[in-house]
C-alpha cells in the first residue's frame, strides 16, 4: 500500500538471481548430475592426456572394465534394497561369497550339474538373507549387528572350508558363461542388466518400492498407514540375500573358480557405490540408476589412476574422496529442499 | 531492531523500579517473551513475576504454551528478541539464555520425563549430569561417590539408600530423586528457582502428594519453585499463586488461597476460541444408527469402557493425558489389542490385530504427534497423500503416476491445501497444511468411522475451523467420528454429544449440544471426590 511495503528496487535483482539459483536451473543440475559431471570430467581428463588416453579409451579397456564390474553391480543392488528401507546390511559380500563356494562345491566335489549348482547358489543366498531378516524384523535385533555377524561367520566357515585356498574345477559350459561374449557383450551382462532393470521396476514403479521409502523416512507412520513393515523389511532382506546368491554364482563363472576372499572384498566397494549413486540422478534418496554411476564412476576412476602408474592406495583416497564431496552436496543440497538428510 | 531494543530498554527500566506484587520479594520475573515455530506464534510477549521462596503453580491446557515457556527458561528453545527475564538483580535477554547461562543463575529444571536411568543406581543418578568424583587416572571414586550420595539423601530427606538401582524406585521417588539431582550442586544456603514441568503427570495419586508435601517444604526454605501442571486438583490449595496461561497468552494471577475450580476454569477456557470456530448445526439423523459399538473394553488405563458412535455423529472425548483417551483409539485402529471387552462394527463382532485390517473395515486414524506417527517427512506431498491408497493407482503393473497427479490434484483442492507444489517435500509444509494432508489421506478412503486424536495440535486457528469443517462434511457423508481434544472449548463447539473420561472411567456424558466446556472440564480435571461435589 505504502511506498515503504516495495522492496527497494536496486536490491530486488540480485535476490531475485540469488532465488533462482537456490531453487532454479543451475542447482538443480548440480543437484541432480553433480556425480555425473565429475564422472564427465574425470573421463575426459583420462582420455585426453597422452599417458593414459589412447589405452583408457580403447574397446578393449572399456570392455574388461564393464564385464569386470558385472559381479560388483548385482552385490550393490543387493545392498541397496535393505538400506531402502533404512537399514544396513554388510552381509551380501559375505553372502556372495558363500554362495559362490556353495556353486563351485556342488560342481567340483559333487559332480552335479551346473543347472543344480545355480539354484542351490541362490538358495544359500536367500537362507542368508531369510536368517538376517527373521531376527531384524521379527525379533527387533539391530540391524548392522546382526548382518555384520552374519559377514564375520560366513567369511570364517568360507576360510574353514576352502582351507584358505580355491575350489576349482568348473564345468566349461560355466567358464564360458563367464568369460565370453555374445555380439560383442559380455554374456554375464545378459543376466545382469534385465535384473538391474527388475530392481529399477521394483522400487521406482511398485507399491513396495513407495512402502520401503515410507518406513526409511517414518517407520511408525508406515505402520499406522496400514504398511506391514515386518513383512516389507523382511522381504527387502531376503531379496538382498537372493541378490547375494545371485552374484555368488555370477563371481563362481567368472572366475571359474571360487574362494573366501573375493566375495567380501566386494562389500565396501558396493556400499561407496550405493552411496555414491544417493548423491546423483534422485538426489536424498537411494536409486538404482544412481548405483549403477557409482559402480562405474569407481571402476572407471581405478582403471584410470591405475594406468597413469599410480599406486593402488591412490584408488582408495579417490573414491573416499569423492563420497565426501559428492555426499556433502546432497546434504547441503536436500537440506535446503527442507529434508532430512540420510547420509 | 532499533524498536526492538529501545522496547528492551524500557522494560528493563520497568522491571527495576517497579513493585512486586503485595510486596513480596520478586525471584523470577519475566517481561514479553513470544516465540514462534515457522508462521505459528505460540508465545505472544508472556510477563509473569514469581516471588521468592513461593511455590507458584503455572496451569493451561495443552498448547497453552507452558511447555515452551520452561523450555526457553531452561535455554532448550530461544525466545524472539525483545523478552528479558530478571532473577533476582540480574538481567537476561530471553532470547540468549543457554542451558548454561540457566544454570548459571539458579535456575533448576525437572523435565515431564525426569530423565532418571533405570540402570544406574541412586547415587550414579545423583550426579550425571555433574561429573563424577574421580581418583587416580579418571577412576570414578565410589567410596567418595557414596559418601557425598548420603549427604544429599539426607539433606533432601530422600529416604532411600545409595546403592538402590533407581528403576527399582516408586514413579514418585524418582521424581524426588530428579529434583534432588537438579538442585544439590548448589550450596544449601543459596535459594535457586526450581521449575517442574508435569511432574505429576505419570504419578499415581498418593506419589503426587507427597511430592506436593516436598514441594512446599522446599518453598518454605526459601527456594522458588514454578510448577506447571494441568491438573487443577493438585494446586488448589497448595500453591501461594496459580498463573493461567492460554493459547499463549498470559490470562491472569489467582492468589492460592481463593484459587479453586470457578476460579481457574474460566481462565483456562476461555471463550474467544468456540466463536472462532464456529458451531456447525447438528447433522445426527433423527434415527440414530449405531455403527461402532464397543463393550467392557479394558486395557491400559481403560476400565470396562461401554461406548456407542452413531452413523454421521461426532463423538468428543474429553479427558487429561493418561485418562485413556489415546488407548481407545489405537484399540480401535489395531494397535493394541484390548485385554477385555468386545467391538463391533455394525453390529458385527471384529477384532484387529493391525493397523491394515481396521483400515479395512473402513477405519481411518489421525494418530496425535503428527511428526512421528502420520508424516513421511522426506516424501513428497503427493506421496504423503495418497500413501494410505498406493495400490489404487497399480495400473497393468506401474504405479500410474499420472493419476497419482490427478488424484492429488483434486485432493489438495478438496482440502484447500495451499502449498506450492505436489512434489515439494511435505516437511516444507506448515503444521496447518501437514495436518489437512493426513486427513486427506483418510478422507480419500471414505472411511465409515473416523478417529481424530489431537488433530488441531500445532496448527493455526484459522486451519482448524477449516479442518473441522472437512470433518464435520465427512460426518454428514455419514461417517462416524470419535474426537480427542484438549481443548474443551474446542471439542464442546464442534462434537455433536461428549463423553468425559477419568482414570480410564467414563464419568460423564453430555448428550447433546449446546455443550457447556466448563462442565466437560470440571469433570475432565477434578479429582474424584470434587466432582461428586458439583455434580
Amino acid at each position: 500500500m505504502t511506498v515503504l511495503d516495495e522492496p527497494p528496487p536496486h536490491v530486488a535483482p540480485p535476490n531475485r538471481a540469488m532465488a533462482s539459483f537456490r531453487h532454479g536451473r543451475v542447482a538443480d543440475i548440480l543437484e541432480h548430475y553433480g556425480l555425473i559431471l565429475i564422472f564427465g570430467v574425470m573421463i575426459a581428463v583420462f582420455g585426453l592426456w597422452s599417458k593414459t588416453g589412447p589405452v583408457f579409451l580403447s574397446g578393449a579397456n572399456l570392455r574388461a572394465i564393464v564385464s569386470n564390474q558385472m559381479v560388483l553391480l548385482v552385490v550393490a543392488v543387493a545392498a541397496m534394497l535393505p538400506l531402502s528401507c533404512g537399514y544396513f546390511d554388510l552381509s551380501p559380500g559375505a553372502g556372495t561369497g558363500t554362495a559362490a563356494i556353495a556353486t563351485a562345491t556342488i560342481m567340483s566335489r559333487f559332480h552335479q550339474s551346473p543347472a543344480l549348482a545355480i539354484i542351490c547358489g541362490i538358495l544359500v543366498g536367500a537362507l542368508i538373507g531369510s536368517v538376517n531378516g527373521l531376527l531384524i524384523a521379527k525379533f527387533k535385533f539391530s540391524a548392522i549387528i546382526v548382518t555384520l555377524a552374519m559377514s564375520t561367520a560366513l567369511t570364517g566357515l568360507d576360510n574353514w572350508y576352502t582351507g584358505g585356498g580355491t575350489i576349482g574345477n568348473i564345468p566349461l559350459s560355466m567358464q564360458n558363461f563367464g568369460s565370453l561374449n555374445w555380439l560383442g557383450i559380455p554374456r554375464l551382462a545378459f543376466v545382469v542388466v534385465p535384473l538391474l532393470v527388475l530392481v529399477w521396476y521394483v522400487e521406482d514403479w511398485t507399491p513396495l518400492g513407495r512402502y520401503q521409502r515410507a518406513i526409511r523416512s517414518a517407520s511408525r507412520s508406515a505402520r499406522l498407514v496400514g504398511i506391514a513393515v515386518d513383512r516389507v523389511l523382511l522381504l527387502s532382506f531376503v531379496s538382498a540375500g537372493a541378490l547375494a546368491g545371485i552374484a555368488g554364482v555370477l563371481l563362481c563363472a567368472q572366475s571359474a573358480s571360487a574362494d573366501a576372499t573375493t566375495g567380501p572384498s566386494m562389500l565396501f566397494p558396493a556400499l561407496t557405490a550405493v552411496f555414491l549413486g544417493a548423491t546423483a540422478i534422485r538426489p536424498g534418496r537411494i536409486n538404482t540408476p544412481g548405483t549403477v554411476v557409482g559402480v562405474f564412476f569407481i571402476a572407471f576412476s581405478v582403471s584410470g589412476l591405475t594406468l597413469a602408474g599410480a599406486n593402488s592406495w591412490v584408488n582408495d583416497v579417490f573414491d573416499g574422496v569423492a563420497l565426501f564431496v559428492a555426499g556433502g552436496l546432497a546434504t547441503v543440497f536436500s537440506r535446503q529442499r527442507g529434508a532430512r538428510s540420510i547420509l | 531492531m532499533p524498536r526492538e531494543r529501545e522496547q528492551a530498554t524500557d522494560e528493563e527500566t520497568s522491571l527495576r523500579h517497579a513493585d512486586a506484587p503485595n510486596g513480596i520479594v520478586s525471584g523470577l520475573r519475566l517481561r514479553h517473551i513470544s516465540k514462534r515455530y515457522g508462521p505459528a506464534q505460540v508465545l505472544h510477549a508472556v510477563s509473569l513475576d514469581v516471588g521468592q521462596g513461593r511455590l507458584h503453580a503455572l496451569l493451561g491446557g495443552n498448547g497453552s504454551g507452558k511447555s515452551t515457556l520452561v523450555k526457553i527458561l531452561a535455554g532448550v528453545e530461544r525466545a524472539e528478541p525483545g523478552g528479558v527475564i530478571r532473577i533476582a538483580d540480574h538481567m537476561i535477554d530471553a532470547s540468549r539464555v543457554t542451558p548454561h547461562v540457566a544454570r548459571e543463575n539458579g535456575l533448576h529444571f525437572v523435565h515431564q520425563d525426569p530423565g532418571i536411568i533405570a540402570d544406574l543406581s541412586v547415587a550414579d543418578n545423583l550426579f550425571i549430569g555433574h561429573g563424577y568424583a574421580t581418583g587416580w587416572f579418571f577412576r570414578i571414586s565410589s567410596r567418595r561417590l557414596r559418601r557425598m550420595a548420603d549427604e544429599i539423601i539426607e539433606r533432601f530427606e530422600l529416604n532411600m539408600s545409595p546403592s538402590t538401582r533407581a528403576g527399582d524406585l516408586s514413579a514418585g521417588q524418582r521424581t524426588l530423586l530428579a529434583i534432588a539431582r537438579a538442585l544439590h550442586p548448589t550450596a544449601e544456603s543459596e535459594r535457586g528457582i526450581l521449575v517442574l514441568d508435569e511432574p505429576t503427570a505419570s504419578l499415581p495419586e498418593r506419589d503426587a502428594g507427597h511430592l506436593l508435601t516436598a514441594l512446599r517444604s522446599f518453598a518454605e526454605n526459601g527456594h522458588t519453585v514454578v510448577y506447571v501442571t494441568h491438573r487443577l486438583g493438585e494446586v488448589c490449595g497448595i500453591a501461594d499463586e496459580v498463573s493461567v496461561l492460554r493459547d499463549g497468552r498470559y490470562v491472569g494471577c489467582v492468589p492460592g488461597a481463593t484459587a479453586d475450580e470457578q476460579a481457574l476454569i474460566p481462565l483456562i477456557l476461555g471463550r474467544e476460541v468456540s466463536k472462532q470456530i464456529g458451531h456447525a448445526e447438528v447433522t445426527v439423523a433423527a434415527e440414530p444408527e449405531p455403527v461402532l459399538e464397543l463393550r467392557g473394553i479394558s486395557v491400559g488405563p481403560l476400565k470396562q469402557l461401554d461406548l456407542t458412535v452413531n452413523k454421521g455423529e461426532i463423538l468428543g472425548v474429553a479427558g487429561l493425558l493418561g485418562s485413556g483417551r489415546s488407548t481407545l483409539l489405537k484399540v480401535l485402529f489395531g494397535a493394541l489389542q484390548p485385554d477385555s471387552g468386545d467391538v463391533c462394527i455394525h453390529g458385527r463382532p471384529v477384532s484387529f490385530r493391525t493397523p491394515r485390517q481396521a483400515m479395512n473395515a473402513g477405519i481411518a486414524c489421525v494418530p496425535e504427534e503428527r511428526l512421528e506417527t502420520a508424516l513421511f517427512p522426506e516424501l513428497s506431498v503427493r506421496e504423503n497423500l495418497l500413501i494410505a491408497s498406493t495400490t489404487d493407482f497399480w495400473r497393468r503393473g506401474w504405479l500410474s503416476s499420472r493419476l497419482e497427479q490427478r488424484e492429488a490434484a483434486r485432493l489438495i483442492e478438496d482440502t484447500r491445501i495451499t502449498h506450492g507444489s505436489q512434489d515439494q517435500p511435505i516437511s516444507t509444509l506448515s503444521g496447518g497444511n501437514q495436518q489437512k494432508v493426513v486427513l486427506g489421506r483418510w478422507l480419500r478412503r471414505e472411511p465409515q468411522i473416523l478417529l481424530l486424536d489431537e488433530p488441531t495440535q500445532g496448527v493455526d486457528v484459522g486451519a482448524r475451523s477449516e479442518l473441522y469443517q472437512l470433518v464435520r462434511d465427512a460426518a454428514r457423508g455419514g461417517a462416524a467420528v470419535l474426537l480427542v481434544a484438549s481443548d474443551l472449548a474446542e471439542l464442546a463447539a464442534v462434537s455433536d454429544r461428549v463423553v468425559v473420561l477419568r482414570d480410564g472411567w467414563m464419568v460423564h456424558e453430555v448428550a447433546a449440544p449446546p455443550i457447556d466446556p466448563a462442565v466437560l472440564a470440571s469433570w475432565a480435571y477434578s479429582d474424584e471426590g470434587q466432582s461428586d461435589d458439583s455434580a
